[in-house]
Order: C-alpha cells, then sequence, then structure tokens
C-alpha cells in the first residue's frame, strides 16, 4: 500500500499550490492522484482501520492480484457500515462482499485523457456517483485515484486560465496593421475633420498608479487590444466638445492585466486619466 | 484700509447711510457645481481684497454645505463714468446631486425645492468646475439644467474655473473652454428662448487669490448688466 501526497492535497489551498499551471492541453496524468490498494480479500475491519487512521483519504483501490476490482470511497464504505446490521455484514467479511452491493462500477479512464473532456465523463455519471473518485490508468494494470473535487477543480482552474489566456491574446493585440487599426478606429467613432494620421500613431505614456510602470501606446495599440472596440472606446459628447475614453491595458502585478481609463480630447490628446483597474472585475 | 475696505465691512442694513448719493444695485449669485470644486471658498475668497498668510489653511478647512448658505459682498465698479457700489448676495447649495443619493446632507435640488419661496431671483450663475477634474467640467450641463428655470432673461452664467494653483494638473483646456461658452449659451436659449443673457468664462485659485479680483468685478458687471443698465463695451 502507498499513498502518495495525499496530507498535502487535502484542501483547494494546497491543491492550487501543489499543481504547476494548467494549460488547456493538460491531461488526467498532470493532475495530482493517489494510489492506496488494498486486497479484495481485505476484511473490513481493516479497511476502517485505513480509513480512520488516515482521515484524508477519500477512497481506495481495490485490487484482485494485479486487476482492479473496484473502488470503495470512504463516503460508500461507511454507508453500507451504517446501514442495518451493516457493521455485522461488512467489517467482519472480505471487502469483495461490499464492493458487490456497489451498484456503480468505477470510471477508468486513461491519463492521457484532456482534463475538460474528463470532466465531461465524469460529469455524465449517475447523479449519486458523481462525486465518486476517478480512476486514471496509468499502464497497464497501474491505476491511481482522482478525486472528482479535484478534478473539477482543476477544471475551473483551466477556464480561469483560459480567461487569462483570452485576455492576454487580447492584450498582445490582434493582427492588425496600423492602418488597419486606423480604419477600425474611424470606422467606430467616424470621420472627424480634426483627424490627421499622426494621432493615431503617436506613441503616448501613461503611468499606471496600480504597478507604478510607464505604459506606452498609441491608438492603433489600443483598438488591436479590443475586438469588440465599444468596449475600449467610447465617444463622449459633453459641454459641447467631443471626448474620447480609452482604456489602455497593460501587464500588471502578479501577471493580471489592468485597465488604465483616459481621456482624449477631440484632437485625441491626453486630456485625463482615471485609477487603473482589473480586467477581470472591469 | 481703502475704500473699498469700509464699504464691504459695513452690513447690508447700514450700507445705505455710507453714501447715499452713490448708485447702489443688489444682483443675487449662485455658485453651482459639483461638491468640493470649490463654491463656498469661493464665496469666501471673493470677500478679500488680500488674503492672510494662512488663507490656504483656512480654505482647506472649509466645510462642505449642507444646506444653502447666505453670504454677500460689497463690490464698487464703474461704469460709463457712473460709480456703482454693487451688493453680491451668494446663495450657496450643496453640490450633492440628487441622484448620488445623500443620506444626511441635503442635496442641491432639496435645497432649491426648500427656499424656492427665497430665491426668487438669480442674477448671475457661477458655474464652477475643477480645471484639475474634467469630469467636474463635464457635470456643468448637468447643473445648467437643474437651475435655468431659476434664471431670468438676464442672468449671466460664468463658467468659473477652480484649482487654478493647479494648473499644471489640468484637465479642461482653453479650446474645451471656449466651445463650452457657445454650448452653454445653446443651451440657454434652448432651455429659455427670450434668455438675453450672457456667457463668459475665468479660472481662478481660492489659494493664492489669483484671478479672484477680475472674478469679483466680472460678477459686478454681470449685476450691472442684468439690473438693466446699459454697458458700454
Amino acid at each position: 500500500m502507498h499513498t502518495a501526497n495525499l496530507t498535502e492535497l487535502t484542501t483547494i489551498r494546497h491543491f492550487f499550490q501543489g499543481i504547476q499551471r494548467l494549460t488547456i492541453d493538460s491531461v488526467l496524468g498532470d493532475l495530482p492522484s493517489f494510489d492506496v490498494v488494498v486486497d479484495q480479500g481485505t476484511v473490513g475491519r481493516n479497511l476502517n482501520e485505513i480509513f480512520e487512521k488516515d482521515r484524508n483519504l477519500p477512497s481506495v483501490l481495490v485490487m484482485n492480484g494485479e486487476h482492479l476490482r473496484g473502488v470503495i470511497s470512504r463516503e460508500m464504505f461507511y454507508y453500507n457500515n451504517g446501514k442495518l446490521f451493516g457493521t455485522e455484514i461488512y467489517l467482519g467479511r472480505p471487502i469483495q462482499v461490499m464492493l458487490e452491493t456497489i451498484p456503480h462500477t468505477p470510471l477508468i479512464l486513461p491519463r492521457s485523457l484532456l482534463i475538460i473532456l474528463a470532466t465531461q465523463k465524469a460529469l455524465d455519471r449517475q447523479v449519486e456517483s458523481i462525486y465518486e473518485p476517478i480512476v486514471v490508468e496509468q499502464e497497464a494494470n497501474r491505476y491511481r485515484l482522482l478525486s472528482a473535487l479535484m478534478l473539477f477543480i482543476a477544471q475551473s482552474q483551466q477556464l480561469i486560465e483560459l480567461h487569462r489566456q483570452r485576455l492576454y491574446t487580447v492584450n498582445a493585440g490582434q493582427q492588425l496593421t496600423d492602418r488597419d487599426a486606423i480604419i477600425r478606429f474611424v470606422q467606430h467613432v467616424g470621420n472627424r475633420p480634426e483627424f490627421n494620421l499622426q494621432m493615431f500613431i503617436k506613441r503616448l505614456a501613461v503611468r499606471c498608479d496600480h504597478c507604478s510602470q510607464t505604459v506606452h501606446f498609441s491608438i492603433a495599440d489600443i483598438v488591436r487590444t479590443f475586438p469588440q472596440l465599444n468596449r475600449g472606446v467610447i465617444v463622449e459628447e459633453q459641454m459641447g466638445s467631443r471626448m474620447y475614453r480609452l482604456y489602455v491595458r497593460h501587464d500588471c502585478l502578479d501577471n493580471e492585466i489592468w485597465e488604465i481609463p483616459l481621456h482624449l480630447d477631440e484632437r485625441l490628446e491626453y486630456r485625463s486619466q482615471r485609477s487603473a483597474r482589473a480586467v477581470e472585475y472591469a | 484700509m481703502n475704500a473699498w475696505n469700509i464699504v464691504r465691512s459695513a452690513p447690508p442694513g447700514r450700507w445705505n447711510m455710507l453714501d447715499a448719493n452713490t448708485n447702489k444695485v443688489t444682483g443675487y449669485v449662485m455658485p453651482v457645481g459639483n461638491g468640493a470644486v470649490g463654491k463656498t471658498s469661493l464665496a469666501l475668497t471673493l470677500e478679500r481684497d488680500t488674503l492672510p498668510a494662512d488663507w490656504e489653511n483656512t480654505i482647506r478647512q472649509v466645510r462642505k454645505s449642507q444646506n444653502l448658505e447666505f453670504r454677500y459682498l460689497c463690490d464698487q465698479i464703474e461704469v460709463n463714468g457712473q460709480v456703482y457700489r454693487v451688493l453680491q448676495q451668494y446663495l450657496v447649495p450643496p453640490g450633492q446631486k440628487e441622484v448620488e443619493l445623500a443620506e444626511r446632507s441635503r442635496t442641491f435640488e432639496d435645497v432649491i425645492q426648500i427656499y424656492q419661496s427665497i430665491i426668487r431671483r438669480v442674477d448671475v450663475v457661477l458655474v464652477s468646475y475643477k480645471i484639475t477634474d474634467i469630469d467636474t467640467y463635464h457635470d456643468v450641463e448637468y447643473w445648467l439644467e437643474k437651475v435655468n428655470h431659476i434664471a431670468h432673461d438676464k442672468t449671466s452664467f460664468i463658467i468659473v474655473g477652480t484649482h487654478l494653483d493647479l494648473h499644471m494638473q489640468r484637465e479642461v483646456n482653453d479650446r474645451m473652454i471656449k466651445t463650452g461658452r457657445d454650448y452653454v449659451s445653446t443651451l440657454m436659449k434652448n432651455f429659455k428662448p427670450s434668455w438675453k443673457g450672457y456667457v463668459t468664462s475665468i479660472e481662478v485659485s481660492n489659494i493664492n487669490g489669483e484671478n479672484i479680483l477680475q472674478l469679483r468685478k466680472l460678477i459686478s458687471g454681470s449685476i450691472i448688466l442684468a439690473a438693466g443698465i446699459p454697458v458700454a463695451g
């Protein structure tokens, strides 16, 4: 019997500390798993001791020699023992007996399966077994257990990462030439007699009040940053003057993307800026 | 102490006794604008010819208006060779907007409603904004909408940019102000087709007193105009 990294994986916080940043291509094998194995002949009382000894242990693999017979989770074990005459039936008898009463078979997935697909399969189970652990097949007849909760957290982490990647892509910009970007800008705000080419490609600089970096940008850069231009360039007509509210995005502290709201006047000259804000919460 | 100081130090009730032969005009001035742009400080600073050394501290300690505040000052102005003594009666409302949902203090709209019987006419509206905060300038439009009903046909509008001492941080430039003046004029004519007042602008500092005297004269001149006295030029 072998336990691997169990203690440190028992909280979500530790889970996040324990794994590298996941990508959309991450697979089950990239996730922390554990392999607590008992033979099918193990008496229920002994399994009880195993669960008692390590209260964080969520489940065990039940093997028949080299063959996987099934999985008994802590919940399932105590659920069965809690039934009428449960302890009399199961504690003194091989765990195989209990295994035969479990209606569902364990979900076995290859370690190379994408997390996102594995999550789908895990969620495709019967409602009562959705939170049962998943068996990850490392190689022929070598299995490890993956907690369903960990899988779901991993997928959530992936979604966050995806979102972040999308923002980074947005930040890095669409593949637009200056010319195309200017055309998009003019289409968005309307052509104005005061516009000239220099206004759009002139480099401006603002200081982020969050990270104190100086951020250099041009109007064309802002257009590249926002696939939906109406979220990054807003026209305001006030007091008879036309103003442009622009959001300049940059990599701020902790690899977060923040945007600095700017006011440019009708000649696209800098007038003011406001406090930077995290894009995620914008 | 110069003549101005003597006049100014007299309460309005005794004003007539000071110089019975001088033309006297009284005008009502209402500074409006967002909270903290310096409306109350402006009224305080306008009362003084010279500012004491610790004026900045005094100004920084000015509490925001939570009700309609009344102040006055007397000015002397020569128009077409005739000296006028102008009593400028200030009605300083809070800068809290109704939409800002103040819980404890009264909003501008509350005050106007409560004191509508007192505010019979407003000759000069000081539409105030901070030159260092473009949002306060943009809100001038809001304030015009709120005060146009208490303006009469000759009410003048003076767009007053405060915090001139911080001009290095200005967000509102001359071009915008020029456009703004024309815009205010158009807006007022839309609100009140019979309106024939005028719109001007000035930037002042309540801290160092820059342009304060010019503003005071501008207000006096506006009151004279509102009184129907023809002013050459």
